[in-house]
């Protein structure tokens, strides 16, 4: 882990939001959309690779649905430290863990 | 997936008619059983348009978008970046792509899919990155000499 685990870049802080949201797991593609023009495809998988890494998300490999044409999709939710890290960044007093990059 | 004339071969087209008017007669017989005419059929289509596909069609299922960028990749990017962060990338574009040839989009729908979902591939590989700082580096240099 190269990276301080409770730094939390504004597009990290906008992925850890959307996952704790929503009631289920989000794939790629899909917070793009959701997110309005805010999250990119160019740089959507480079910052959930990165908040894998340091322990934000986790992800799982989707199962094979019936007559799917194309590759499993990869389905990210939060972990538990990305809920408690985003639970102290809302905090009204300040962010007591994170630092905003 | 809806079925169009162009998805079928000549002889697959000829089938489906064949089929069509089989099944049409069935129907019509008071003395069949309408849920198994019904199964039959559907079992019939699945295994025509699986033996029977067009050309072109073929292509397309056979060479998904991306398969070349993928062996590429496979090579020359780590075994982790390439599993979860390639991989995904590709997987998102099949779902965009595959739905759209579904809803049977334009040319330029299909072209403006490839064309940023490409993009988005190479960016999770991290070639974009090493290229840009190539670049910068370049541009650095070039800008030391002019003022040199």
């Amino acid at each position: 882990m190269t990276d301080n685990p409770t730094r939390l870049s504004s597009l990290e802080l906008l992925v850890l939001k959307m996952l704790t949201n929503t009631s289920g797991e989000m794939y790629g593609l899909e917070m793009v959309e959701q997110s309005g023009k805010r999250l990119k495809r160019g740089t959507i998988y480079v910052t959930l690779g990165r908040m894998e890494d340091k322990g934000f998300i986790e992800s799982r490999k989707e199962k094979q649905r019936e007559g799917a044409r194309g590759l499993p999709r990869r389905l990210y939710k939060p972990s538990a430290l990305g809920q408690r890290v985003l639970a102290e960044w809302e905090m009204p007093s300040g962010a007591s863990m994170g630092v905003l990059v | 997936m809806k079925i169009k004339d162009r998805h079928l071969s000549p002889v697959g087209l000829i089938i489906a008619k064949e089929l069509l008017d089989k099944f049409d007669t069935d129907i019509a017989d008071s003395t069949k059983d309408k849920d198994h005419v019904i199964a039959e059929f559907e079992e019939n289509i699945r295994v025509l348009v699986k033996t029977h596909l067009s050309i072109p069609l073929q292509r397309r299922i056979q060479r998904p978008p991306g398969s070349l960028l993928l062996r590429v990749a496979e090579t020359l990017v780590g075994k982790k970046r390439f599993e979860r962060d390639c991989m995904a990338a590709l997987a998102d574009w099949h779902e965009e792509y595959f739905e759209a040839l579904d809803q049977e989009r334009g040319r330029a729908k299909m072209t403006a899919i490839r064309i940023r979902h490409t993009y988005a591939f190479l960016r999770a590989t991290g070639w974009l990155v090493g290229l840009e700082t190539a670049g910068k580096l370049i541009t650095k240099l070039l800008d030391k000499i002019g003022s040199a």
